[in-house]
C-alpha cells in the first residue's frame, strides 16, 4: 500500500532523487571524471602531458555516457584513493579504474552495478589435455594467479609479461584467450566484477550510469577490451 | 502429605495454553531463520538493511530463550537443586530482557553516528529477470513481506503471555513489536533516501530505537527485579500482584489465627514464599491446622507453588 501510494504520488517525477542533485547539475554540464591507471580498463595519460585524454575501455564508455547526456567530460587523473577521497566529499561525479565489485572502497563510495564479468583463465594450446595438474603454465611475476595456480597443482612459470601468443598454457583474462591462440581449459583462477564508483546518495545519477552499463552489450566490451589492449601492446 | 513440592504441573487448560506457546516460539525461530537468509540475500550496501538484518539475528534470543528454559523449567527438585528449576525462566526473561536492550541500543547509536557523520545510503539499479527497477523497492518489498509474521506472532503472544502469566513471551512479543516498527522505519527511511532525503533513513531510525532502549530498559529493570526477589508483579501493566493480600486474608480468615504474615517471589512463572501465623494460644491440632491452611494457600491460585506456614507467638514488623 506505501509502495503504490509513493508510486502514485511521485508518477513521473525522477525517482529516485538525488540528494545532492548531481544528475541535473551533470545534464548537458560537465561531470568531473577521475580516473586512476588500470590498464586496459583505463590508461591515464602522461603527467607531463596533461592535456592528453586518458584512454582505457572504461574512460570510452564514460564519454558515451556523457554524449547520451549532452554533457562534456573533465578529467581528474590520480590515485585510486585520493580519488576516492574526494568522491565520497563529492567533488568528482564518477570514478574509473578497473574497480571490482568487492573493492574495499563500498564503505565510502557507492559502487555500480557490475556491467562485465572477467575470469582469470589458464589457457591451454587447441587440442592439449584440460587437465592442468602437473603441467608448466605462464603467469604474470607477482599477479594473485601465481599463487592460485599452485592450489591447482600446476607449476607457475612467473615471467614478466605474458607473451601475445604463448606457446604452451599460460594464465590470460577470458577476453583474450582466443586472441592469443589458445582455448579455455575450464580452470578459472579468479573472477572480477567491473563496477565503477559514484558519489554515495546520488541515486538518481547512480541509477542513470547503471543504467547505461546494464544496457552495455558484453561482446561489445569485449571488442573494447582487445582494441585498448593491442594499443596498449 | 508431601509437603516437599517436587514437580509443578499447569492446570489442563493452562497446560494447553503453554503449548500453543510453544508451538509459536518454534514458528518464530524458523520465521527469523527463514527472514536471515532472505534479507543476507538482499542485503547489498545499504546500512539500513543490515541493521535489519542483525535485529533479526538479536530476535532470535528471546524465542531460544523461553525454549531453553521451558526444557528446564518443570525439572523436578533433585539434591543439587532443592529448589527446583523455575529460576531457569527468570534467566531467560533477563536474556530476552537484555536482547531488546541490546537491539534498541545497537540501533539508536547505530543511527546518531550516520546521522552525526551525514553517511549518504547509495541504492542504485537491480536487475531482476531482465527488468531493470530500483533496488529500494525489492528492499521495501521484502520489509513489508517481514513485518506481517511479526504482527501476528508478537499479537498472539502478548495474549497468551497475560494468560499464562510468562515474562518471557511477554519480552518477546516486545521484541517481535520492536522488529516489525523498525522495519517500517526502514520502509520510510528507503523511501526518503529515493526522495533525495538521506538523512531520513537516519531519523527514522533513531524515533523508534528510542522507543525500543525505553521498552528494553522497563523489561531489564523488571527481569533484574524479579531476580531480586521483588514481590510479584503483573505481566502486562506491571501493578502489584494481588495474591499477597488474598493469602493473608484467607489466612486471617480463618478462626484459629489472630496474625499472619506473607512473602512470595516469582520463581518464572510460579509463586514460592512463606507464611507467618499466630494461632490463637492452646489452640490444639495445631500441626493438622497448619497443614490444611498450606494447603488452602497453594488451591488458591493455580501459580502458588511452593509455600511454607510457620507457627509463631507473635510477629514483629
Amino acid at each position: 500500500m506505501v509502495v503504490a501510494l509513493v508510486v502514485v504520488s511521485v508518477g513521473g517525477c525522477q525517482w529516485p532523487r538525488d540528494a545532492n542533485g548531481t544528475l541535473d547539475r551533470v545534464r548537458e554540464g560537465t561531470i568531473k571524471v577521475g580516473v586512476a591507471h588500470h590498464s586496459p580498463w583505463t590508461i591515464a595519460n602522461d603527467s607531463r602531458n596533461p592535456d592528453q585524454a586518458p584512454g582505457g575501455v572504461e574512460t570510452v564508455l564514460v564519454q558515451r555516457l556523457a554524449d547520451s547526456l549532452g554533457a562534456r567530460v573533465q578529467w581528474v587523473p590520480g590515485g585510486e584513493a585520493e580519488l576516492m577521497a574526494a568522491l565520497s566529499e563529492r567533488s568528482l561525479d564518477l570514478v574509473v579504474a578497473g574497480l571490482d565489485a568487492e573493492s574495499p572502497w563500498e564503505q565510502k563510495v557507492a559502487l555500480t552495478t557490475d556491467y562485465l564479468t572477467t575470469d582469470m583463465v589458464v589457457a591451454i594450446p587447441a587440442g592439449a589435455p584440460t587437465d592442468i595438474a602437473g603441467k608448466r603454465v605462464l603467469v604474470r611475476e607477482g599477479s594473485a594467479e601465481a599463487a592460485l595456480l599452485s592450489d591447482e597443482d600446476a607449476t607457475a612459470v612467473p615471467v614478466s609479461e605474458v607473451p601475445e601468443r604463448p606457446d604452451g598454457a599460460a594464465v590470460l583474462p577470458n577476453w583474450l584467450v582466443n586472441a592469443a591462440g589458445l582455448t579455455d581449459s575450464g580452470t578459472h583462477l579468479s573472477s572480477t566484477d567491473h563496477v565503477m564508483a559514484v558519489p554515495p546518495g546520488e541515486n538518481a545519477w547512480q541509477s542513470t550510469v547503471e543504467r547505461f552499463l546494464l544496457e552495455l552489450d558484453p561482446d561489445e566490451v569485449h571488442r573494447l577490451l582487445l582494441d585498448n589492449h593491442r594499443a596498449g601492446a | 502429605m508431601a509437603a516437599i513440592h517436587d514437580s509443578f504441573e499447569l492446570p489442563p487448560e493452562k497446560a494447553a495454553l503453554h503449548r500453543r506457546a510453544v508451538r509459536l516460539e518454534w514458528w518464530t525461530v524458523a520465521f527469523f531463520v527463514v527472514a536471515i537468509t532472505v534479507l543476507a540475500a538482499v542485503l547489498g550496501q545499504s546500512q539500513a538493511m543490515k541493521a535489519a538484518w542483525v535485529e533479526d539475528i538479536l530476535a532470535l534470543a528471546p524465542p531460544i530463550a523461553f525454549l531453553v528454559a521451558d526444557r528446564y523449567r518443570n525439572r523436578p527438585v533433585d539434591a543439587e537443586h532443592p529448589y527446583g528449576h523455575h529460576r531457569s525462566v527468570a534467566i531467560a526473561f533477563l536474556a530476552s530482557a537484555l536482547a531488546l536492550l541490546v537491539l534498541g541500543g545497537y540501533i539508536l547509536i547505530e543511527s546518531v553516528l550516520r546521522l552525526v557523520q551525514g553517511e549518504r545510503p547509495p541504492i542504485g539499479l537491480i536487475d531482476i529477470l531482465g527488468h531493470t527497477m530500483w533496488l529500494g523497492w525489492p528492499m521495501i518489498a521484502v520489509l513489508l513481506v517481514t513485518m506481517v509474521p511479526a504482527i501476528l506472532l508478537g499479537r498472539a503472544k502478548t495474549k497468551l503471555a497475560a494468560q499464562l502469566h510468562d515474562k518471557v513471551l511477554y519480552a518477546d512479543a516486545e521484541m517481535n513489536r520492536a522488529d516489525w516498527l523498525t522495519a517500517g522505519a526502514a520502509v520510510l527511511g528507503i523511501i526518503g533516501i529515493g526522495a533525495g532525503l538521506w538523512w531520513a533513513d537516519a531519523v527514522a531510525a533513531i524515533i523508534i530505537s528510542a522507543d525500543i532502549v525505553r521498552d528494553g530498559l522497563r523489561t531489564t529493570r523488571t527481569a533484574v527485579a524479579d531476580l531480586m526477589d521483588r514481590r510479584p508483579r503483573t505481566v502486562t501493566d506491571n501493578q502489584p500482584h494481588p495474591l499477597p493480600a488474598q493469602l493473608t486474608e484467607l489466612a486471617l480468615d480463618q478462626p484459629w489465627v489472630t496474625d499472619a504474615w506473607i512473602r512470595l517471589r516469582e520463581e518464572g512463572h510460579v509463586f514460592v514464599g512463606e507464611m507467618l501465623v499466630v494461632p490463637k494460644p492452646d489452640t490444639d491440632d495445631l500441626v493438622k491446622r497448619l497443614e490444611r491452611l498450606s494447603h488452602q494457600l497453594r488451591d488458591a491460585d493455580w501459580r502458588m507453588h511452593d509455600i511454607a506456614v510457620m507457627p509463631v507467638l507473635k510477629i514483629h514488623r
